[in-house]
């Protein structure tokens, strides 16, 4: 595990040495601070709107770095020849796959953070409810979400060539599937066979991550999931990350490195 | 003596690709063994097939056919790696990491943490003379210091192998003698250097034994002075052209 | 020396840049009568804002639900999942029911029939309404699944409204869409009506009507807002007439198939010019006014059972005081 947690160190201090998180937070901040300082009517307190756009930026920043950060990890060890020297040591690559997982999953939980205590200072400046046990679990589900993204994207890392195409991809079927995974049970019914069957098929084996976007009981101050539910939640996640990663390291043992 | 690394009838093939057919064999039937406390030259011109044996030792590229093993252990196992250091011909480090940042990273990888790993990196930082940079990004260094920080980190675990990829090339006069002397120093200690170079007049001074590849076959093993007694040649070199079987195009 | 020349270069571009935006941009203003009036929006998005504008428009309905909304997918009729109301929806989509079930909504409805204890009991009863748009957000009823039913956990089940001042959460996204396409006449209606009706912004909500009006002067729709405005909040019946016939003139110049789609609206407003003058006094006008109504109500007969009263009471009781219409 020392091996796993080392390049786990070492992936979070590239995450925070680079520009890309800090250009994310900023911006993000930017647009919420703006969204939160417009005066619509006056002495009428309104926040809704600021949490979800705060809260959309949130998600998208994060998916963002997630991605990235993941879709970069094993392309950019082998153009700049880092794995050599690593690989060099008693590491296997199940190793080098779990230290890189866990680096970026904890440096996005880090971002995660930090973009939420931001979340939390604007809303309540704008008379926004303190429900920390709500933010507590929103908080989790996201994280839990971005280790499945985390997971698929260092598959795609290993499956594909390039670390734009691969990223380009993710994003486009994590969008997809947040935007339809959850509704392509009521088109699959719409459909004749055999679209009907391969609707359906698809709809179970993708991994739904719009079951972690808990965004819309944030903003409407909604009872959350309970404990149960998110316990389910993680096992689901836990379960897609864990698939992924293992196809990713079937695919990285094999392949050759050459010096 | 103890065998520290050996293969047997090392086959490494690439497939030709789309439009050929026949797959390209870089080492064909590689048997070779090297023992502790040797300094072990690995000679060859280019493409002969050196930097692939590398590779099959270190795990990078599975073998075809046939075995490697250090110490006895697979190739194939990381826990073969334990023990050994390697320097790569082209050094590459973690540009946003400092030289003392790596030596941590990489001495944690061995299990050594704490006053034992501060340690031992303030040793290796002196050995290599980066005591003036080790706190600055690797990105601001020049070649000659980042081959140094890649000398650093292959001794990080106070290794009994050190496998060198050409260790010399595209240092100065200076930093030539500098990675002599710490192979010197390394063979004093007992511990063993398996190294490829194109630097014959090195080779020359410090190895026990050489072993010329070619067009991925071993074609000579030996003592240095074996050689170059068995071929009649002034040096080393002349006794490797003609291992190798140059012919010259214009009488010297 | 290389440098120095590079930082002149560098001066001299910017000075070139800031000089052609200057002179340009004032040329394209003298040139574009139009272009001053256009804002930020108009200029970014072009025609595309309207599309934007809808969008923000059914967030305010989302936020109106507490997120209880059906998407695309489900079946839904829209008309009937909007609260937020269109102008055709006559603003009481969600108009309230106390729990006997009698209307507490306003006069603007006053053409439906009530019984004696005041219930709606016409056509376009308002429980009516109510069962269509409680059919329409019943998309939540059915599981097809166990993965949707799990999903369902992380979703918002309830059909709630907001309420008791919280409505005012709709209104950035009102603002927005107002901003997006200033033309959208319903939006400046909805957004008065919520500012006026359930959060007592009476003043917000006539600056709001003002700007929909400045944008759309011959908006027959805002103009009529801006009467109940006069009348009921201001209580100057005079203003609120005139603005009321304001409002009738518009539409009636307007094409006929245009008339045809808001026929509703020229009922709302010859009824309540019908009121005004009959309170008044004005028997004979107000009975115009009705029979104007009698010709786009689907109630007929309740305004014609208006005008008989109406009648009676200037033939019947010639020194009976004028008084408001009875229910």
């Amino acid at each position: 595990m020392n091996t796993v947690f080392a390049i786990a160190g070492v992936v979070i201090k590239e995450l925070y040495r680079r520009k890309d998180f800090y250009v994310l937070f900023v911006l993000s901040a930017l647009i919420t601070i703006a969204a939160g300082s417009v005066n619509f009517f006056k002495d009428m307190v309104m926040v809704r709107y600021v949490k979800d756009i705060c809260l959309l930026l949130i998600w998208f920043s994060t998916i963002i770095i997630a991605v990235i950060t993941a879709a970069r990890q094993i392309p950019a060890e082998k153009e700049s020849r880092t794995i050599f020297p690593l690989l060099a040591k008693p590491v296997s690559r199940g190793q080098v796959i779990a230290g890189k997982f866990f680096g970026c999953w904890l440096a996005v939980g880090i971002a995660v953070l930090v973009f939420y205590v931001f979340f939390i200072l604007v809303t309540a400046t704008k008379g926004g409810d303190w429900q920390l046990m709500a933010y507590a679990k929103s908080i989790g589900l996201l994280w839990l979400m971005l280790g499945m993204v985390i997971a698929m994207t260092l598959l795609g890392s290993v499956a594909l060539s390039a670390v734009s195409s691969n990223a380009t991809i993710c994003l486009v079927a994590i969008i997809g599937i947040l935007f339809l995974g959850e509704h392509l049970n009521k088109i699959a019914l719409r459909q004749d066979e055999p679209v009907k069957s391969i609707t359906y098929a698809i709809y179970y084996v993708i991994p739904h991550f719009e079951i972690f976007d808990v965004r819309n009981l944030v903003v409407n101050n909604k009872p959350m999931p309970s404990l149960k539910a998110c316990g389910l939640a993680a096992v689901y996640a836990g379960a897609y990350a864990t698939m992924f990663l293992y196809c990713t390291w079937l695919i990285f043992r094999r392949q050759r490195l050459n010096t | 003596m103890e065998t520290i690394l050996k293969t047997d009838k090392l086959r490494v093939e690439y497939s030709g690709g789309e439009f050929q057919k026949a797959p390209k064999v870089a080492l064909q039937g590689l048997n070779l063994e090297v023992r502790a406390g040797e300094v072990f030259g690995f000679l060859g011109p280019n493409g002969a097939g050196k930097t692939t044996t590398m590779n099959v030792l270190l795990g990078f590229v599975p073998p075809t056919s046939g075995s490697a093993s250090l110490f006895g252990i697979d190739v194939r196992q990381p826990i073969a790696r334990q023990r050994i250091g390697y320097l790569p011909e082209l050094t590459y480090y973690y540009k946003f990491l400092t030289a003392e940042e790596i030596l941590r990273f990489y001495a944690k990888i061995f299990g050594l943490t704490g006053s034992a790993a501060e340690k031992r990196i303030e040793q290796l930082i002196s050995l290599v003379e980066l005591g003036h940079a080790a706190k600055r990004p690797i990105k601001g260094y020049s070649k000659g210091m980042q081959q140094r920080v890649g000398l650093a980190q292959a001794l990080i675990n106070n290794p009994d192998l050190l496998i060198l990829d050409e260790p010399t090339s595209g240092l100065d006069p200076l930093g030539r003698m500098k990675v002599r002397e710490i192979i010197q120093r390394l063979k004093n200690e007992g511990k063993t250097v398996f190294f490829s170079s194109h630097e014959m007049g090195e080779v020359e001074t410090v190895c026990d034994r050489v072993a010329v590849i070619y067009q991925g076959e071993l074609k000579e093993e030996g003592r240095v002075a074996d050689l170059v007694a068995k071929h009649r040649a002034a040096n080393l070199e002349q006794a490797f052209l003609n291992i190798i079987g140059y012919k010259p195009a214009v009488a010297p | 020396m290389r440098n120095i020349s590079t930082a002149l270069m560098a001066v001299f571009l910017a000075t070139l840049v800031f000089t052609l935006a200057t002179a340009v941009e004032s040329e394209f203003r003298n040139s574009n009568t139009t272009a001053s009036d256009e804002g930020a929006f108009t200029k970014l998005l072009g025609d595309g804002r309207r599309l934007f504008s809808g969008q923000s428009v059914e967030m305010a309905d989302v936020y109106l639900h507490s997120g209880f909304y059906p998407s695309i997918f489900d079946s839904r009729e829209p008309a009937a999942a909007k609260a937020i109301a269109s102008g055709k929806d006559d603003d009481h989509t969600h108009h309230k029911h106390d729990e006997q079930g009698k209307c507490v909504h306003e006069e603007d409805h006053a053409a439906h029939q009530h019984d004696a204890a005041g219930k709606c009991v016409s056509e376009a009863s308002s429980s009516g309404h109510v069962d269509e748009h409680e059919k329409a957000m019943s998309f939540m009823d059915q599981t097809l699944d166990p993965l949707q039913g799990f999903i369902r956990n992380f979703r918002i089940t309830q059909h709630s409204h907001l309420e008791n001042g919280e409505e005012r959460e709709v209104l950035p996204w009102l603002k927005l869409a107002i901003e997006l396409d200033p033309q959208a006449v319903e939006t400046y209606a909805v957004t008065s009506y919520w500012l006026r009706k359930n959060l007592r912004r009476v003043e917000d909500a006539r600056h709001i009507l003002r700007e929909g009006i400045r944008n759309n002067p011959k908006s027959f729709e805002l103009l009529f807002a801006m009467g109940i405005i006069y009348e009921q909040d201001d209580k100057n019946d005079s203003k609120a007439r005139n603005i009321w016939l304001a409002a009738k003139r518009f539409w009636e110049q307007q094409s006929s198939e245009a008339k045809e789609a808001s026929l509703d609206y020229y009922g709302k407003i010859t009824i309540n010019l019908a009121r005004l003058e009959s309170e008044a006094g004005n028997l004979p006008l107000a009975i115009q006014y009705f029979e104007l109504t009698k010709l786009t109500s689907p109630n007929s007969d309740a305004i014609q059972k208006q005008i008989g009263e109406i009648k009676s009471r200037m033939t019947g009781a010639t020194n009976a005081p004028a008084g408001k219409l009875t229910p």
